[in-house]
């Protein structure tokens, strides 16, 4: 199976490039991507069922699950020949995440998840990385919570301080699993309005995981991951 | 945000567990603080006091109980000696002063000493100008000069609320027993109490030695119808009696061990030489050429100190480490605990583009806060502690601790402490450095 962007920054290397990938993901199951280039500003819809493979095509894609065989190239960076230190600077500089059960920091106020994500992503585009996080906060409609837990927001607040972190060190790929998933189908829709409207603000690329068909209709691209994990052989082409 | 704040905010995040393991902690480094700073203040009073006397001379018997009960008000005298042996000994050129004492009577626990007015002048060796620089000065009033006047030490003040001219009685013995016998017919009128010296002199009660003997003519004129006007008792057992020279009988409790007066023996007499290298030479010749007996009180408390409180003093660190190890272990159990359940939170933070070596130190970090608090705290602890105890310290001996000051016996077991809370916080940070984010991203 391929997939290919609809173009790049420079007219010749993709944000990412995912070619003859295999995973071993244990019991026999195995994880085979042939070719997947993502480009610069590119938003595509990852669909299927349960357990076809798409979170573990964006753990791929982001270098946190390494590949067994192949290559994923981050802005033309081969992650396998990388350093584990070097991949974690790539994907915190580059790639912004926004999962499903949200996955804010519960120690820290909604500020301060916001200002982790820069401080490990180690954005240098940020002067001043307090006034960033605020602006963030004010841009999702948050201001007003900067100070409160993850344990004293909502569901639809706390999945919008993850796109607000997902979106600070200004990366150039957004990969969001099932962002929509814990929520309602009102706030659903309105947060991943509002993921669209911030990247297409950004100028970034999104990969976004989703089950439903409605949302991945407003994406200009749909991914079918249902071939992705098999138990033999080899697919994707 | 940096990875300190990151560590601490984890910390208070289980403020039980963290409280808890805290406090393990901080009564460790508390008890190993405790114990040091006793045991160095302690011992620099008793040494320093030792060192103010050259020579102790008294009865035959234990050199070591001639020093405590002497020097320190500690211990029963083991007898008494004749005023030609004081004399003899006073008039030798290398002695530069001497003290004799009467011991007999006490007041409310603190004894009642008999001396001559020129204890006044009792001074320390000063070993910067190589002079003497007098130890006792007056907080109020005056000096004892005639019989029956008394002067306090500060102590005997604080603790009996007397003041100047306010008047007691002695009661008989060298110790508070219910029920003795009280010399209502010679009160003593205090004339002075002294200022603190930080050493045994300020829990003892300072009159003449006139004083002491005449309380005791009674007691004198018993003595000599029922023994034929000899040495006292306590005196013969010293000088024979197996029994009463091991501690057996308790005559001390039943007669003055003071003076016949007949022969106007003395307790004992504090010796300052001229020199200190005479110590040992003249200490060989009391003990040669007298009845009497001679001892070096640094030499006997030094003794005192490697046989028996030493041993003491190891058993209470040992029992302190026991507490920093445990300490430790609740702070592997504890980060251990902390990893797995922020196993999520370390792969957020991997996500975000932390560092494997950051987890790593972040949860050391949390180690090191938990260990440096814990010192921190521990050692205020401590001190607060010893501030505290040390009044009770001060009443029983005599002796002042100063709790603020530092040494680098103290430093090297808080650095200890503080390298044992890091290799506690090794295995977790390990743990979590080799954990695999994907896996625990998705769980």
């Amino acid at each position: 199976m391929e997939l290919q962007g609809r173009g790049t920054s420079d007219g010749n290397q993709p944000l990412l490039a995912i070619s003859d990938c295999r995973r071993q993901l244990g019991n026999g199951v195995s994880f085979q991507l042939d070719r997947l280039e993502v480009a610069h500003g590119e938003k595509i819809a990852l669909t299927g069922p349960s357990g076809c493979g798409k979170s573990t095509l964006l753990n791929l894609a982001s270098g946190l699950l390494p590949v067994d065989e192949g290559s994923v190239r981050l802005l033309g960076h081969d992650l396998g020949r990388l350093s584990h230190s070097r991949v974690d600077a790539l994907r915190g500089r580059h790639i912004g995440f926004v999962y499903q059960s949200f996955h804010l920091l519960d120690p820290l106020t909604a500020l301060e998840n916001i200002l982790a994500g820069l401080r490990f992503g180690r954005s240098k585009s940020v002067a001043s990385p307090v006034s960033a996080a605020k602006d963030l906060l004010e841009r999702v409609g948050l201001r007003h919570r900067s100070h409160h837990r993850p344990a004293q927001l909502s569901v639809g607040e706390r999945q919008r301080v993850a796109i607000a972190r997902a979106l600070a060190g200004r990366p150039e790929l957004i990969l969001a699993d099932e962002p929509t998933a814990s929520l309602d189908t009102a706030t659903g829709r309105e947060v991943l309005s509002l993921l669209l409207e911030l990247v297409d603000a950004e100028g970034a690329a999104l990969l976004l995981v989703t089950h439903d068909a409605d949302l991945a209709a407003r994406l200009p691209r749909l991914f079918d991951c249902r071939d992705l994990v098999t138990t033999t052989g080899r697919v994707g082409k | 945000m940096n990875l300190l704040l990151l560590a601490w905010r984890y910390l208070w995040h289980r403020p039980l567990v963290s409280f808890l393991t805290l406090s393990g902690i901080v009564l460790g480094v508390a008890l190993i603080c405790s114990v040091l700073t006793i045991r160095r203040e302690t011992e620099r009073a008793f040494l320093e006091e030792a060192g103010l006397i050259d020579l102790v001379v008294g009865a035959k018997g234990s050199p070591l109980q001639l020093v405590l009960s002497s020097v320190y008000h500690l211990d029963i005298p083991t007898g008494n000696i004749s005023q030609e042996t004081y004399r003899e000994i006073a008039t030798d050129p290398r002695v530069h002063r001497v003290y004799p004492l009467a011991l007999g009577d006490n007041y409310r626990g603190h004894r009642i000493v008999g001396t001559t007015p020129t204890f006044q002048e009792f001074s320390r060796r000063d070993r910067e100008s190589g002079g003497w620089k007098p130890l006792i000065a007056m907080l109020a009033g005056r000096f004892f000069q005639a019989d029956f006047e008394a002067v306090l030490g500060h102590e005997v003040a604080r603790a009996s609320g007397l003041g100047i001219g306010d008047t007691f009685v002695g009661t008989h013995g060298l110790v508070a027993v219910p029920g003795a016998e009280l010399h209502d017919d010679f009160p003593y009128e205090v004339v002075g109490i002294m200022a603190p010296t930080g050493t045994s002199l300020d829990r003892a009660i300072y009159t003449t030695i006139e004083s002491v003997w005449k309380v005791h003519e009674k007691e004198e004129e018993l003595h000599r119808r029922l023994y034929g006007g000899g040495r006292n008792p306590a005196t013969a057992a010293d000088e024979g009696d197996d029994e009463d020279e091991e501690g057996g009988g308790v005559p001390w409790l039943a007669m003055p061990t003071v003076q016949d007066r007949a022969t106007n023996d003395v307790t004992a007499l504090l010796v300052q030489l001229e020199l200190p290298g005479l110590r040992l030479w003249m200490v060989d010749e009391i003990n040669r050429k007298t009845e009497a007996m001679g001892a070096v009180p640094i030499n006997e408390v030094l003794r005192l100190w490697q046989r028996v409180l030493r041993p003491m003093e190891r058993a209470l660190l040992a029992v302190a480490w026991l507490v920093v190890v445990v300490a430790s272990l609740g702070i592997v159990a504890t980060l251990v605990q902390s990893a797995e359940r922020h196993r999520r939170d370390w792969a957020i933070l991997r996500s975000l583009g932390a560092r494997r070596w950051e987890i790593f130190s972040l949860v050391l970090l949390e180690s090191v806060l938990l260990t440096v608090l814990g010192i921190l705290l521990g050692w205020g602890l401590g001190r607060g502690a010893i501030a505290v105890a040390g009044g009770h310290l001060r009443a029983a001996t005599g002796f002042s601790v100063n709790p603020w000051v530092l040494d680098p016996v103290e430093f090297l077991a808080l650095g200890t402490v503080f390298a044992v809370g890091i290799l506690a916080g090794l295995i977790p940070a390990l743990l979590a450095y080799r954990r695999r984010p994907a896996e625990d991203l998705s769980s």
